[in-house]
């Protein structure tokens, strides 16, 4: 194990440091227990909220009509982060679950694997240290909780949840001509 | 809406870029020409002002308070089957510089199409596609209100049943982009180069799942489940129309079907409280049931529309059978498909619709149940009563006859039992009756 989690973690080096975040963050809310999985719309709230607190770097995100409990909804996805969760799935460090709701029809869960564990114990403390900053302030994992309108909130101990904007689409102005073809 | 929260990383720049928006929306030929006659195409009228409200007051001869949502122009009518509108959203009685061209067809397939001339912070004439993307959403919003003032109530209804609270901010329903550039940066040799990192999760914010790429008389063409990317210049735009009126089809499809399916749910989770004996709602459940009833029946009414379109998109098929781009992209493949889709959405409206019958009748079930419990309760409390008024009334009269207080209290208690007894043996005389 102690080989591959090497050669792993060269892999890891190639994917780049949000990659190795991104595992990192996986680690933290499923770590440790095999049976725990964090919920897709929960990790793209925390993304999003790791994008704009500057965790990571090298990611975007955009406007995209999706199915958000029960309804069409516009949320700013991270199109590089699905990148690299799917880079990261393919390397056996994250895996998959899809399952039927009660209400919603299906939704995916994604957990570190054990391969994912081992790795994490070598991650340097430059990658580990922004990610604990803006996830686990004042050594308590945030929590992600919805309003009545379904609005994701993230609630951080001792605190009132916040609307980080997850589902607010940013206005970009334009003018424009009709064509006619 | 607000500001970009994010510093962007700009790597893809389009030149004056076309946007082309496709969605569609139940129409059939009757639809179709009410919508001609009511914006006077034949007359070519100079511009409608128009509203999604409707006027709850029609006895009434002067209405307030009824903002306009649209302007909008005929710039072109083919009887029967295509519309071709100018039209520009209205936000706070202000007539909007987004100004696009709108292309309605008797089956319902719409194409909004404009040139981005400038978008904000990016430098005249020029857009990436981090800025593009955002501003799409916006086009979204712009063409639902443009739409939503152009079509009848019974086609607002429609959507909204698919697409709920679609008047909300922040609600949207999902449309087919295309954005062609013939003027464009980076230039790569092969279009290949664009689904490499780091370009590749800039275009998916347009594409989505990128599903084919090709050149095309040394135009890139990026093809994804959302939208598509055209990047040079192309000469024909009708495989681009037909391709994309199949997704947006095909959309409409994916979330009909998935509101089907999330009722269905519903239905299962009301049934399941009814097997458990939770009827604490009664009332609820059976509103929501008829609720999802009625919205059965009118989805139900969109399946010879639905039939009408893909009669309409194989004859446009078959007229330009030969176009490589579409055989590249499969667009007959799709078109059956989507036809055996079709095909098998009656069996789902057949299934929710005896689900329903079926939890209705459960639910009648409990609500007997729960009447027979409370006849049951009215009848002890009826002995209850009655027991106590004979024993008073029996008391009193003895003690107006000077009884002696104990055969009185006997003899009351006496008399208090028979009735008891009566009560049981009429009671399970009658149960016996049936």
């Amino acid at each position: 194990m102690a080989v591959s989690a090497e050669v792993l973690r060269e892999k890891v080096k190639e994917l780049g440091e949000d990659a190795a975040k991104l595992l990192y963050l996986l680690y933290l809310y499923t770590g440790g227990s095999r049976s725990r999985w964090i919920k897709d719309y929960a990790l793209w709230v925390l993304i999003y909220y790791g994008i704009t607190k500057g965790v990571f770097e090298g990611y975007d995100y955009a406007p995209r009509v999706i199915m958000w409990h029960g309804a069409f909804r516009t949320a700013n996805i991270s199109e590089e982060a699905g990148r690299d969760l799917l880079r990261l799935r393919n390397m056996g460090l994250v895996k998959k679950l899809r399952l039927a709701t009660s209400k919603y029809r299906y939704i995916t869960a994604y957990r570190v694997s054990e391969k994912g564990e081992a790795l994490v114990q070598g991650l340097s403390e430059k990658v580990k240290r922004p990610v604990e900053e803006v996830f686990k302030p004042s050594g308590r994992l945030i929590e992600i909780v919805l309003d009545r309108e379904f609005k994701p909130l993230v609630k951080i101990y001792g605190q009132a949840p916040i609307n980080v904007g997850f589902l607010d689409t940013e206005e970009v102005p334009y003018d424009s001509d009709p064509v006619f073809l | 809406m607000m500001a970009i929260r994010d510093k962007l990383q700009e790597l893809i720049w389009l030149t004056r870029p076309i946007m082309l928006v496709f969605e569609w929306i139940p129409f059939d030929i009757n639809s179709f020409e009410e919508l001609a006659e009511e914006l006077e195409a034949k007359e070519k009228e100079r511009g409608v002002l128009l509203t999604d409200e409707v006027d709850r007051q029609p006895d009434q001869f002067i209405f307030e308070r009824i903002p306009p949502r649209a302007l909008v122009n005929v710039r072109s009518y083919e009887y029967g089957n295509v519309l071709v509108l100018e039209g520009a959203p209205i936000y706070e009685e202000i007539c909007q510089k987004e100004k696009m061209s709108i292309r309605v067809t008797s089956y319902g397939s719409i194409m909004y199409a404009l040139r981005v001339k400038r978008v904000k912070d990016c430098p005249e004439g020029k857009a990436s596609l981090d800025r593009l993307s955002r501003a799409v959403l916006d086009v979204f919003e712009d063409t639902s209100r443009l739409m939503s003032s152009l079509i009848s109530y019974y086609q607002r209804r429609v959507l909204n049943i698919v697409y709920p609270m679609l008047k909300e901010e922040g609600y949207e329903r999902r449309k087919y982009t295309v954005l062609i550039a013939e003027d464009y940066e980076p230039k790569f040799e092969r279009v290949e180069n664009y689904l490499k990192d780091p370009y590749l999760p800039e275009i998916r914010q347009i594409t989505g799942k990128v599903v084919k790429c090709f050149e095309l008389d040394g135009a890139k063409v990026i093809c994804g489940e959302n939208g598509m990317l055209v990047l040079g210049r192309i000469n024909d735009i009708e495989w681009i129309r037909l391709y994309s009126t199949l997704r947006a089809f095909e959309m409409f499809l994916d979330d009909l079907n998935v509101y089907l399916w999330m009722t269905w749910d519903k239905i299962s989770e009301i049934r399941k409280s009814l097997v458990r004996k939770r009827v604490k709602d009664v009332k609820g459940y059976r509103e929501e049931l008829v609720r999802i009833s009625s919205d059965i029946s009118l989805l139900t009414g969109i399946k010879g529309l639905v039939m009408y379109a893909i009669g309409k998109l194989e004859e446009e098929l078959k007229k330009i059978s030969d176009s490589e781009p579409l055989k590249t992209l499969g667009a007959s493949r799709i078109l059956e498909g989507l036809r055996r889709r079709v095909e098998a959405l009656s069996d789902v409206f057949d299934g929710i619709r005896n689900e329903i019958d079926g939890v209705m009748m459960l639910l009648n079930a409990r609500v007997e149940e729960s009447l027979d419990r409370l006849n049951m309760l009215t009848f002890w409390l009826s002995i209850l009563l009655g027991v106590f008024g004979v024993g008073q009334f029996a008391s009193q009269i003895f003690a107006e006859m000077e009884w002696d207080p104990v055969a009185n209290l006997i003899v009351s208690l006496l008399l208090m039992g028979a009735f008891v007894a009566g009560s049981m043996y009429w009671y399970r005389s009658s149960v016996a009756r049936g």
